[in-house]
């Protein structure tokens, strides 16, 4: 601890910026202002969660009197969150793996298995990945009835997996490309034949790629919205969190409590997860800035 | 190379059929009057013209091309002034910072626009409450319901949500910026602003596009916190191009006009590509 303390106080003699003294104070004053402007609805929300109706119009400042946990059940159970838990934790788990194993395969391809014009290839994919996914809606809705899919959460599923692969197979290939084509030859000398060689060392090779990728495409997962709300208009079966919170609001529109404990269940473990795997998702997310 | 194919097909296949097929699909149907039943009909570019005079799909392109223009700018500045002044923090304090400001990225937009219903709700908002509490109660407004605010209060919601994202991008690029740059610079004379705007802003460059890259063609797709927010309301002053879209789908059944007006707005967001392409044209720096 005492050497970390070394190394960071050598760090800070360092940094040039730390001179400029008044900087280093609007530094400050400026950043924690926008914490507080990022933190503070969140606190508020949460207090909220363990108001009710009555104490959330007279006593909208404070902590509440009681705590509440009731208003949390009572958005899971007449809320009916739960069930579009359980749909939203299907859906986006299915989809992720899938997604990250396909791209997986391709970016690997395209960056190790000679595939002839492999940058056009990624080009056009990025390209198409530009065009807003509600563009397709209307073919793709009557296309997966077509494929007798309507009612099940494989009408979520399959797209939401093919949405993310673009992008994934673009950070996969990045991430073969810093990977000398030796070490997957020795690999391959020794006999193993490709599909093998893949999963038993390719993969694990590039844990921090299927990291980014897999935060990634499970944020964007987690809360899709528009093509969640024009599915499940076949059937309330599929409804995921983000329409069914938004029935909740219609349903029960002013239990504040209530609501508010419904986003957080929503929000709370998306949050437990990016603090774990932060630096997973940052980093993918800054190599490419970085590379360009 | 055989095996190569083996790899990448299974990614080709699922992609285009769910998004190149349905793309080629839209783009057939817009030449249609398909309603959902029988064989769709071939009415040329009919559609196309019709949608030119519907006032209600102008307003959602202005409203769509607003929201992208300014959250983006206010998020890109926002990002890298923090990104900027996190420089001058000690280390684990910038990270503190940068973790805490990052974490609305992760809120779906969904739940950013209810979120911010309980900022802006008129009786029981926090914002209405603030202005209350410290005497300005003649600033109150029904910022939701107010065709003069509720534009700004959909930027707001976005801003707050991404403009982590920015000063993640930005910081990662300053980071990288050798010291012997600004050190020198520095013995030149060259005050913090100057490093600054001098410096720092060209030599981050492609960050700075990358963020605005992001921001404005995530912008484009704002539809969900509308929705949880205004609903497109009041009288439609908040209406985007996607729920317009939406709306004359699945409930009118003009799914050939729905999809004319898919083709014009990916034809919107390929003029924004090219437009960010010129704007950021020229040289970069190399350090």
């Amino acid at each position: 601890m005492s050497i970390r303390k070394i190394g960071s106080s050598i760090k800070d003699t360092e940094n040039l910026y730390a001179k400029t003294k008044p900087l280093v104070a609007a530094s400050r004053v400026i950043t924690i202002l926008c914490a507080v402007t990022v933190l503070y609805p969140l606190v508020f929300i949460v207090l909220v969660s363990f108001k009710n109706n009555q104490e959330f119009y007279s006593n909208i400042w404070g902590f509440p009197e009681i705590w509440r946990w009731s208003n949390y059940s009572y958005a899971w159970v007449n809320g009916e969150i739960g069930k579009f838990a359980l749909n939203s934790v299907i859906v986006s788990l299915s989809a992720v793996l899938a997604s990250a194993l396909l791209s997986a395969l391709a970016g690997y391809a395209l960056s190790k298995l000679h595939i002839p014009k492999a940058k056009s290839i990624i080009a056009i994919l990025l390209g198409l990945n530009f065009v807003p996914s509600v563009a397709v809606f209307i073919p793709l809705y009557i296309q997966l009835i077509n494929m007798h899919l309507n009612k099940t959460l494989l009408m979520l599923i399959l797209p939401y997996m093919a949405w993310q692969i673009p992008f994934s197979i673009y950070i996969f290939k990045n991430f073969f490309d810093s990977i000398p084509a030796q070490l997957l030859d020795a690999a391959r000398v020794d006999g193993c034949n490709e599909i093998r060689t893949f999963f038993s060392i390719i993969l694990p090779l590039a844990r921090p790629a299927v990291a980014t990728v897999m935060v990634f495409n499970f944020i964007n997962i987690w809360g899709e919205y528009i093509w969640a709300s024009v599915a499940s208009s076949s059937s309330t079966k599929i409804q995921t969190l983000p329409v069914g919170l938004l029935y909740f609001r219609g349903e029960y529109g002013i239990q504040w409590g209530p609501f508010a404990a419904a986003i957080l269940i929503i929000i709370v473990p998306l949050m437990l997860i990016f603090i774990y795997l932060q630096r997973y998702f940052i980093r993918g997310l800054t190599a490419g800035a970085v590379k360009g | 190379m055989i095996i190569g194919f083996c790899f990448l097909i299974p990614a080709l296949a699922a992609y285009l059929l769910f998004m190149g097929y349905p793309l080629y699909r839209t783009v057939a149907l817009s030449i249609t009057n398909w309603s959902g039943f029988g064989d769709p009909q071939n009415i040329g570019l009919v559609n196309y013209q019709s949608i030119f005079k519907d006032k209600t799909f102008l307003l959602a392109l202005k409203n769509t091309i607003y929201f992208a223009v300014f959250s983006s700018i206010f998020s890109v500045l926002l990002g890298l002034l923090l990104a900027w002044l996190n420089m001058y923090m000690r280390r684990m304090e910038g990270q503190v910072f940068r973790t805490v400001m990052f974490a609305p990225s992760m809120i779906a937009p969904t739940i950013t626009g209810l979120l911010f219903l309980f900022i802006f709700t008129e009786d029981v908002g926090m914002v209405n409450n603030i202005l209350k509490a410290i005497g300005l109660s003649e600033l109150t407004t029904a910022w939701l319901t107010n065709a003069m605010t509720v534009k700004q209060v959909v930027v707001i919601a976005t801003v707050w949500r991404q403009f982590g994202l920015t000063l993640v991008l930005c910081y990662a690029g300053l980071q990288s910026i050798p010291n012997e740059l600004i050190e020198s610079a520095r013995l030149d004379g060259a005050s913090d602003g100057k490093v600054f705007s001098r410096i720092l802003v060209p030599l981050i460059k492609p960050q700075i596009e990358l963020s605005v890259m992001f921001t404005m063609l995530g912008g484009l797709r704002i539809y969900d916190s509308v929705v949880s927010l205004t609903g497109g309301g009041p009288a439609r002053q908040t209406v985007v191009l996607p729920m317009w879209i939406i709306e004359n789908a699945y409930t009118y059944s003009k799914f050939g006009y729905a999809s004319a007006m898919c083709v014009v707005f990916i034809a919107v967001v390929l003029i924004f590509i090219v437009a960010l392409r010129l704007v950021f044209r020229g040289e970069n720096y190399e350090y």
